[in-house]
């Protein structure tokens, strides 16, 4: 069973996620910030993750970088979820490794494809 | 008696002038009066273009005594030029190249005849003369050139033969001298680079930086604008290369070549050319709006370019400011909108139990309200940051507008404990002046324990303490530590929350901006309230002042201007 982590700092953004990914079969984790985040991942070692730029104490962006140094979360496809949409953010995303960039306001049946063809094109397989 | 090699080589020149045998051949083949003008007139024409075209003065006296020799068929030719220092309008001036021009009745010419002409600006003609001591010697014409009303000197013609000048060489003779003043004013006027004091006391009035520079990129000129933008004065830039003078960068910091200097493509370019660049001072960099364009001389060339600049960091930062409160906005209004959508379409897309349809619809009812809040505070602070609100200036009892505030806190409103020392009337806004209390209330009771009190202290006196940062001062924008304004009522409300650091309390008042901690504590604040506040104290020519300490509380007050409250009581 895939994992997949959702972080953002809005329970709304996460109600909606876990709503959207609902009976796929997946475990859906939760963080709402940025160090929670990268404890959770590493804790839990997530396939996907799903994560938003503007967090608390940590930026998405930040997060990303540190999952894609850190061996142990390298593997875990990190799909970037968020509104600020400038083209500055979509370059940033691209040097930390990200391997998705949706725009909010998302479509939930667009969040399940991008998440499924993630999870078809992982980087690496990640040990559990 | 000899004729000079002038004549003959203006003779030679006017095998140029075509149709100059006309005037004299019509006249003497006695045909018709009208054909003969017609010819003139062709030739007359002919002479202007000729005389027209000419760019340097000398080249232009050489042609224009050619073309009247030929033209009016004459042996001599000679001009007499008023000098620049002639106190009295007279001819005592240049005989314009009397040596190649030598005019068989030069020396038996008075300077009076020609004086005569110029004072008269009428001409005179002599049958016949003869110098002193001399056998008679011919017949003379001239007619004085002038433009604008500007006396320029006198034509004057000479035959060997005695006798009348026609009524049409007269006035053919009278239109060569016109257009040849017209053509001598017109290479005699400054050319544009020169600036006649007229012109300089003007651009050393004008506010903005004024520069000149010549084709060689050197400064011919600066005003006192402009030379404080630079750090110069005019006379330690003049002659000095703009380049040298005004080293520029670009946006990103590297120094612009001299060929992308705006003088430089100010003078090479077709058009005027408008940018904007960095330069360095000690502060760091400011940036500088050009607007630069050629100045052509007669020919076409580029003389020199001329280009007005100003400082516009305050633009700059506008611009940046509104960029970056559109991306922010747009950021904070995408999340409410993607729950609209995310959760309706999930909801038209599958079956969902009712119980779950409830609560999805609960979030979305609570997202749009937020959505709708969000909108409105963001036109507030744009509407009153650009001046779009009017304020209702009233007599405002402001104790009574706090103790109204405090009533919409419902339960929480129990936490705020009011300490009245003086509670003036003040003309002011009084729904403005609520809403900054209201959103300063909101802030220290949601980023507060609830078992803590909030206090609110009015008094007639500014209640900012030693140690508080300056938002705005007299409703303009300052930073410092001391402060101390006569104000008329003062109003600071003190809560013992979570604090800020002393970097977020200096972007507390930015729109959206929202502290760490009080993401935490109040997830869902728009960040626009301070911001807010700000605007309205400002609009009021007030003073905002803040005080905060991480974990330890935070004191945020306002206070309205003295004046304000004089004119109350002068109204009231």
């Amino acid at each position: 069973m895939a994992t997949i982590l959702v972080v953002d700092d809005e329970p709304t953004i996460r109600v909606l996620v876990r709503a959207a990914l609902e009976g796929k079969g997946y475990r859906l984790l939760e963080a709402a910030d940025g160090p929670s985040a990268l404890q959770v991942a590493l804790d839990e070692r997530p396939d996907v993750v799903l994560l938003d730029i503007a967090l608390p104490h940590l930026s998405g962006l930040e997060v990303c970088r540190r999952l894609k140094a850190d061996p142990a979360t390298a593997g875990a496809s990190v799909l970037l979820l968020t509104g600020l949409v400038q083209q500055t953010e979509r370059q940033a995303a691209e040097q930390v490794g990200a391997q998705a960039f949706i725009a909010k306001p998302f479509s939930p049946a667009a969040l399940v494809a991008q998440v499924e063809d993630a999870l078809l094109r992982r980087p690496a397989a990640v040990s559990h | 008696m000899a004729l000079g090699n002038g004549v003959r080589e203006a003779r030679s020149r006017s095998t140029s002038v075509p149709g100059t045998s006309g005037p004299r051949a019509l006249a003497e083949g006695h045909g018709p009066a009208l054909l003969r003008m017609a010819a003139q007139e062709r030739a007359l024409n002919r002479a202007a273009l000729q005389i027209l075209a000419e760019v340097d003065e000398e080249g232009l006296l050489q042609v224009a005594l050619g073309v009247v020799s030929s033209l009016l068929r004459v042996d001599a030719a000679a001009l007499y030029l008023t000098t620049d220092d002639a106190a009295v309008p007279c001819c005592r001036g240049t005989r314009h190249r009397n040596t190649t021009f030598v005019l068989p009745l030069e020396e038996a010419l008075p300077d009076a005849f020609a004086n005569d002409v110029l004072r008269r600006k009428a001409p005179r003609q002599r049958r016949s003369w003869s110098p002193p001591g001399g056998q008679p010697c011919g017949s003379a014409l001239a007619v004085p050139l002038a433009s604008q009303g500007v006396s320029l000197g006198v034509l004057i013609v000479g035959r060997r033969e005695a006798g009348r000048f026609r009524d049409d060489h007269v006035s053919l003779l009278l239109a060569t001298g016109r257009q040849l003043a017209v053509a001598l004013l017109r290479l005699r006027a400054p050319p544009p680079s020169g600036l006649e004091d007229g012109a300089r006391d003007l651009l050393d009035g004008i506010a903005e930086g004024l520069l000149v520079v010549d084709r060689e990129m050197r400064i011919t000129y600066l005003n006192p604008a402009g030379g404080e933008i630079i750090g110069l004065s005019t006379a330690q830039a003049v002659g000095r290369e703009v380049g040298e003078v005004l080293a520029l960068t670009d946006e990103g910091g590297r120094a612009l070549t001299l060929e992308a200097h705006p003088f430089a493509r100010g003078l090479w370019e077709d058009g005027p050319v408008v940018l904007t660049a960095n330069v360095a001072r000690a502060n760091g960099r400011v940036p500088l709006a050009f607007s630069v364009a050629p100045i052509r001389d007669r020919k076409g060339d580029t003389a020199c370019a001329v280009g007005i600049f100003r400082d516009c960091s305050r633009e700059k930062e506008v611009e940046r400011h509104r960029t970056e409160f559109v991306s922010i906005a747009s950021h904070e209004i995408r999340t409410p909108l993607c729950a609209l959508q995310g959760f309706t379409e999930l909801m038209l897309s599958r079956e969902i139990p009712t119980n779950v349809q409830r609560d999805w619809l609960s979030i979305m009812n609570h997202e749009a309200v937020r959505l709708a809040a969000l909108i409105e505070e963001m036109l507030d602070v744009t509407r009153i940051e650009s001046g779009r609100v009017t304020l209702t200036m009233t007599p405002v009892h402001v104790g009574d507008v706090v103790r109204r505030a405090t009533r919409l806190f419902d339960g929480e409103g129990e936490r705020v404990q009011l300490v009245i020392e003086s509670a003036p009337t003040v003309v002011a806004d009084g729904d403005k002046v609520a809403q900054v209390v209201t959103n300063l209330l909101r802030n220290a009771l949601d980023y507060s324990p609830l078992d803590r009190p909030v206090t609110v202290e009015i008094a007639a006196h500014c209640l900012a303490p030693r140690h508080c940062s300056l938002v705005t001062v007299n409703g303009g924008a300052r930073t410092g530590a001391a402060h101390a304004c006569g104000s008329g009522v003062s109003v600071a409300i003190r809560d013992q929350g979570v604090g800020m650091t002393r970097e977020e309390l200096s972007r507390a008042f930015q729109p959206f901006y929202r502290a760490e901690s009080s993401r935490k504590l109040s997830p869902e604040g728009s960040g626009l309230g301070l911001a807010i506040a700000k605007a309205i104290v400002e609009r009021h020519h007030g003073c905002l002042w803040a005080h905060s300490r991480p974990g330890r509380g935070s004191t945020i007050g306002f206070c309205l201007p003295a004046h304000a409250a004089a004119r109350s009581e002068g109204a009231g």
